[in-house]
């Protein structure tokens, strides 16, 4: 039998190593060039939710996002838990530079004490995902005390990954003053953001929405204490902008899904290219 | 034992072909074979030769140096959309027409039926938005390829049997039409069109509110719930993975269709080996990646290459070898479609128990191996056209202890398949003889 068919037996021969040999000498070429590459060019929107919600807070944000964004942005979420570890769900696309990562914490409960450990904990996640993706440079969006956990984080934190740099921050109704109303009375979560506010990154840009449903809150933070922002970001950063949003869907959990911050967080967010129309809208409501 | 286990299959195997809708069932994936065929050729040439990441284009450079390549890839890619994109409209076709015809009723409206019926659940609601101006298609694409198989066929058998029991008459064909029989055809069969085209139109409606991808898209999120992240327990991954080749018996086609090379695990897999230069030591050692894709994926799910090797050796079954023959060359490069429909493999009771026990011998294996630490798990980038038995020499940057792995899968999914195959051997002498 195999006389008879020697030439097939030949011909399989030949194809076999005419895939193997080219397909090895690729696969060594293809890892020399990932060794130099790495992922630089990727700078992900790293997405940090509020007090009491998990990871799937920006579920909907994300929905909202993708409807009209050109680019469809990947999603991977983080559970930091207690002691450390990480929880992996979801996955960046192998050719997405803009993906969407979602850190959420175990521990997701309010007041100082805990916002403070959740700095630590964003921390931890942050190098971890440095340590994988290879990014070095980000965008950050928090809601509520997520924004809080960032300004902490990016005083304190990030200057122990000199490599990565934060080109954008958004806070979504983020109460610097935690739930006082007052224009004069210092939180100790106040004071501490003000101590430390030196560390904020010269370069960053910020940007703090405050929603309204009166004159005074949003029916869970006050207006007064999401104004208290300025007194860390002024003359520490960049630029600073406060930009306030009323009308419908402005009650506090409301927020991240609502189509004015939605747009808001497209144009100085992930700085898409956007019709004159709803730029205008836009800078309408900026207060300078 | 052996031998009684034999016969009883063989029994299962003839009293499941006398029901009336699995006959349909089967018959409708043989006649979809030659789509299928052509189907898994064109898919080869797409996206094994002319994608960005297809394996010849890799390994050949073929991008750099073959004339028009991109529009060789866009026509190639319009093949893809076309030919295997609309797979299912056919299957919805054929399955009603044959379970129609088995009750001698009007298999040509049943069919015409059915293929709009099923038309009429994916369409794309979007469409309708208030919203500004219409967005996307008519229909959601998507579910019309292979991976709407499933559902296509549900429609076929429920038009048919609607067709069965609300017709009027018998439909008795006749040599050459007359506008008088075929206005009578019209006549005898509006109730079981009525019926099907409401029944599926209001489903399909209903569908929209809760699911924005029809119920193609629902049936997904439901059936793709478990493979979010099996981790690294050896059992949790040997569940979700036969669970997915279960899926691929029955027609649904995709959950964990190649989990691919973006799970965290697998980046930070290659993140260390970048860093290390070399595989060895990696932090995520068992993943659906490094187990099922890898190493019990070769020929497609189901280790469908050992398959082909067992009939191409052993089989005496002439239906069986002609379609291994031709179906061989895709298969190499893990596009196993054609075999699926063609043999079939899709609910067959014989071959269902191997195509199920195979990958399970297999990545049980791979993990011995990776736990005796004699080979590194595979940790760099690999693709869905890469031949099965080398991904995991490849894939670990060229070990060859990976190698020798993949081939001793590959006997043992063989050695696996055999009794299966020469089973069938006899069912075709036994159906000879009945049809004789």
């Amino acid at each position: 039998m195999i006389r008879r068919y020697w030439w097939r037996w030949l011909l399989g021969l030949v194809a076999l190593i005419g895939i193997s040999w080219p397909a090895y000498t690729w696969t060594q070429a293809n890892i020399k060039t990932l060794k130099n590459t790495g992922r630089s060019r990727m700078a992900p929107v790293i997405m940090v939710p509020g007090s009491s919600a998990s990871q799937n807070r920006f579920d909907s944000l994300i929905t909202e996002l993708g409807k009209e964004t050109p680019k469809k942005h990947s999603v991977l979420k983080l559970t930091v838990q207690t002691d450390g570890s990480i929880k992996y769900s979801g996955s960046i696309d192998h050719n997405d530079n803009e993906p969407f990562i979602v850190i959420g914490f175990a521990n997701n409960h309010d007041g100082k004490a805990n916002i403070d450990k959740q700095a630590v904990w964003l921390n931890t996640a942050f190098k971890d995902l440095v340590k994988t993706y290879h990014f070095n440079h980000f965008y950050a969006l928090g809601h509520s005390n997520g924004g809080l956990i960032w300004t902490l984080f990016l005083e304190r934190y990030l200057k122990e990954t000199p490599k990565v740099h934060i080109d954008r921050l958004m806070t979504i109704a983020s109460p610097y003053n935690m739930e006082s109303t007052s224009t004069t009375a210092k939180t100790p979560m106040f004071q501490e953001l003000y101590k430390y506010r030196t560390g904020l990154p010269e370069s960053l840009t910020v940007y703090s929405i405050a929603g309204t449903e009166n004159y005074t809150s949003d029916g869970t933070v006050p207006y007064n204490s999401v104004n208290y922002g300025k007194y860390i970001f002024q003359d520490q950063v960049k630029h600073f902008t406060e930009i306030t949003v009323t009308g419908a869907n402005t009650a506090h959990s409301d927020l991240p899904q609502n189509k004015q911050i939605v747009s808001l967080i497209r144009q100085y967010l992930l700085a898409e290219n956007m019709s004159d129309k709803v730029q205008q809208q836009n800078a309408q409501r900026i207060q300078h | 034992m052996i031998k009684r286990l034999q016969v009883g299959l063989l029994r299962f195997e003839r009293v499941v072909e006398r029901q009336r809708y699995w006959r349909a069932l089967r018959d409708t994936l043989t006649l979809l074979f030659p789509f299928a065929l052509i189907g898994a050729y064109v898919s080869f040439v797409n996206q094994a030769i002319f994608q960005r990441n297809g394996f010849l284009n890799h390994i050949y450079y073929l991008s750099h140096w073959v004339p028009g390549f991109k529009e060789l890839a866009t026509y190639t890619t319009m093949l893809n959309l076309s030919i295997n994109g609309i797979l299912a409209i056919i299957a919805a076709f054929a399955a009603a027409n044959f379970v129609a015809r088995s009750a001698q009723r009007d298999n040509l409206l049943a069919g015409i039926t059915s293929a709009i019926s099923f038309m009429m659940l994916n369409i794309n609601y979007n469409f309708f938005a208030k919203s500004g101006q219409m967005t996307g298609s008519r229909f959601l694409e998507d579910n019309l390829g292979t991976q709407g198989i499933f559902l296509a066929l549900l429609v076929g058998l429920v038009t048919g049997w609607l067709f069965s029991h609300l017709s009027r008459r018998p439909h008795v064909p006749q040599p050459v039409e007359t506008q008088a029989h075929l206005l009578a055809r019209a006549r005898n069969n509006w109730l079981p069109m009525v019926v099907a085209l409401l029944f599926f139109s209001i489903v399909g409606y209903g569908i929209s509110f809760a699911s924005k991808a029809g119920l193609n898209g629902l049936f997904y999120a439901v059936f793709s719930l478990p493979f979010t992240n099996p981790g690294s327990s050896l059992l949790a991954i040997l569940g979700v993975s036969s669970l997915s080749n279960l899926y691929w018996l029955i027609g649904i086609i995709g959950p964990v269709d190649f989990s691919g090379n973006s799970t965290t695990s697998t980046v930070q897999n290659l993140a260390y080996a970048l860093q290390h230069g070399s595989a060895w030591g990696a932090p995520n050692s068992i993943t659906l990646h490094t187990l099922f894709d890898a190493f019990a994926n070769v020929g497609g799910p189901g280790m469908t290459l050992a398959l082909l090797i067992a009939i191409l050796w052993r089989s005496r079954n002439r239906n069986y070898r002609s379609v291994a023959k031709v179906s061989a060359l895709p298969a190499l490069f893990n596009i196993n479609q054609s075999l699926l429909v063609g043999l079939p493999i899709a609910y067959s009771p014989i071959l269902a128990i191997p195509f199920l026990l195979a990958p399970i011998a297999s990545m049980i294996i791979t993990w011995t191996a990776l736990v005796l630490k004699f080979m590194p798990p595979v940790v760099y980038p690999v693709t869905k056209t890469m031949p099965g038995f080398l991904t995991g020499w490849l894939g670990t940057g060229g070990t060859w202890q990976a190698l020798v792995v993949s081939v001793i899968n590959l006997v043992v999914a063989t050695a696996i398949y055999l009794p299966f195959v020469l089973l069938a051997n006899r069912t075709d002498e036994a159906g000879d003889v009945t049809h004789d």
